[in-house]
């Protein structure tokens, strides 16, 4: 008898698999609307949430062609105050309207007593602190009715009191909040780099089978740190982990994200192309090798 | 449940003392030889130190290019000064919105209520920057304008015109300022060195979003702002009641001239700037 999946499990299984995506970003809005190389988008909630005028233009044209989904900045979901409640109902609201079939943040804090800081900050790696954002999650998940993924962020120390390893803390909430994963490989490079572990050991520690998104992007160097700047063309270190992760999960979504110092487009679609093969040719693989799989065991359990 | 409050109660002093050092350069200058968990007997590593760093630089760093985004006229005019204003703003001033252009909200009234500090060499400066900020929120008003197609295009009678409904623009904000703010903005613009001397001279803006979702912001006479404030007082009115009012006030009858021609011309412009709608 096999183990009993979770209820997000299950809605993972009925979630549509949306293939190649972009960030929806002002500087580029035109250009990516008129593209014919990406299958959905993404926008950050926070800059659509009651907003009138050219953004929700944009927003209202965006709808008309393709799925979208929200990447928020400001759920604050390791933030030790209460849940804000009408950031949640402005939230709602928005997805409602776009319809997401799914909805992620960034497993950080943003914010102190109401004071948004406007920066990914990391949490302390402890148990308490993943229960805390656990039960948040999983509260965040039932009232916006729909599935949640929690994102790896880029960071940039350890909180001191930490007692766990990022993968294990990670892990902990998702699977105790039984919510899903948007895995940014960048992130889990960057990260590799600034702190000094085997992003390759980090990936075998988490849960895959949750991963719903996955994010890809570049990043910029200053003296002492890999920064997450979304500014750079992707490298390919950050395009092998991609494609090590493709191979371990069933991801229904692969982002591009590109926020800043934004190149010609055709560049941005010459990236998008080179994802879309990789995931393509790594799918249409697992999808040879599922049926070959099946074979085998209907071969074994046919009857002589 | 007296464990989960500990554990939020930990969880939350850790956040504060971030919050607190990462938010307040005197607190970062002391943090390491103070106690909790960022002191210096706690953290041996060189690495949690270049981290604060770089996150307080991140933070500084991306509040700098917002503000010079939404205020580009007030940092043009006041160059370096312009960081340590905004840095004494956001230390004494929460960002309590999740929208990241929100936490430059307040400026002006933080610049007006400082003015011996930050407007002794500029008194206009707070109008400035609520010129500024008044711009950026005609832009991202939720309000929804009226279509075209709901607008009446001709009337056929004056009896018809004076039936239509008035109503206002949802994204208007109207203020008055002190100094002539587009003066001076003009003279700013065009890099001109301002007078070391300010005359006052009271001026009624307003600022609103048109069906392009451009901004405009013009300069209304007592009469077109009259007109404004009884639409703003009373939704649902016709053409004809707005005439009626404004004709009956005896101030604005006396002391600009409102006889009928005029009030039709300054309701035709009103509908033109996209003021008012005539529906």
């Amino acid at each position: 008898m096999g183990l009993k999946k979770s209820a997000f499990m299950h809605s993972k299984d009925q979630l549509p698999y949306l293939g190649i995506g972009l960030g929806l970003r002002r500087e580029i809005a035109s250009e990516t609307l008129r593209s014919d190389k990406i299958d959905w988008l993404e926008i950050v909630p926070e800059n659509y949430m009651r907003i009138g005028g050219h953004a929700r233009r944009r927003l209202a044209k965006a709808r008309a062609k393709h799925t979208i989904v929200t990447h928020g900045v400001n759920l604050s979901i390791g933030c030790a105050d209460p849940l804000d409640q009408n950031y949640l109902d402005d939230l709602k609201a928005l997805l409602d309207y776009i319809d997401a079939p799914w909805f992620s943040d960034h497993l950080c804090f943003t914010s102190f007593e109401s004071d948004y800081m406007h920066e990914l900050l990391p949490l302390p790696l402890t148990e308490q602190a993943a229960l805390h954002v656990a039960d948040r999650a999983k509260r965040v998940q039932e009232f916006c009715n729909r599935p949640f993924l929690l994102e790896n962020i880029s960071y940039y120390m350890d909180v001191p009191g930490s007692e766990m390893q990022e993968a294990s803390f990670f892990a902990r909430v998702v699977e105790r909040a039984d919510c899903g994963i948007l895995l940014d490989v960048n992130n889990v490079y960057v990260n590799s780099i600034n702190l000094n572990f085997d992003p390759y050991v980090y990936l075998a520690a988490l849960p895959l089978e949750r991963v719903v998104q996955i994010h890809v992007a570049g990043h910029s160097h200053t003296d002492t740190h890999l920064i997450d700047t979304h500014g750079a063309p992707i490298i390919e270190p950050v395009f092998e982990l991609l494609q090590h992760v493709l191979e371990r999960c069933d991801a229904k979504a692969v982002m591009l994200e590109r926020d800043q110092n934004f190149p010609d487009f055709v560049e941005i679609e010459n990236e998008l192309d080179i994802i879309r093969k990789m995931v393509e040719s790594t799918y249409s693989c697992k999808t040879a090798r599922n049926i070959c799989d099946s074979t085998i065991v209907n071969d074994l359990v046919a009857p002589l | 449940m007296k464990n989960k409050v500990m554990q939020v109660d930990l969880l939350k002093e850790t956040e504060r003392q971030m919050h607190q050092i990462l938010m307040h350069q005197e607190a970062r200058d002391q943090y390491a030889d103070g106690e909790g968990v960022f002191a210096r007997a706690n953290v041996a590593d060189q690495a949690v130190h270049d981290g604060i760093e770089l996150y307080a630089r991140l933070i500084a760093n991306g509040r700098r290019s917002l503000f010079a985004s939404i205020y580009p006229l007030a940092e043009t005019l006041l160059g370096k000064k312009f960081d340590a204003l905004i840095q004494a703003f956001r230390e004494s001033n929460k960002a309590t919105h999740y929208n990241f252009n929100r936490q430059a909200q307040g400026l002006a009234q933080f610049v007006e209520a400082n003015k011996n500090i930050y407007a002794t060499r500029y008194p206009f400066l707070s109008e400035l920057i609520e010129y500024e900020w008044l711009e950026l929120q005609v832009i991202e008003h939720e309000g929804d304008l009226p279509p075209a197609s709901h607008c009446a295009k001709d009337h056929h009678s004056p009896e018809e015109y004076a039936a239509l409904s008035v109503q206002l623009n949802p994204t208007l904000i109207g203020v008055d300022f002190d100094y002539p703010i587009q003066d001076l903005i003009e003279s700013i613009q065009s890099g001109e060195k301002l007078p070391r001397r300010f005359k006052k001279s009271p001026c009624h803006m307003v600022f609103l979003r048109d069906r392009d979702d451009d901004q405009r912001v013009v300069q209304l006479g007592p009469i077109a702002r009259g007109m404004i404030a009884r639409c703003r007082a009373k939704t649902d009115l016709t053409v004809g009641e707005l005439l009626v009012q404004v004709l009956q006030d005896r101030e604005l009858s006396e002391h600009h001239g409102s006889d009928l021609e005029n009030l039709l011309s300054i309701i035709d412009d009103l509908s033109e700037m996209q003021a008012i709608f005539l529906v």
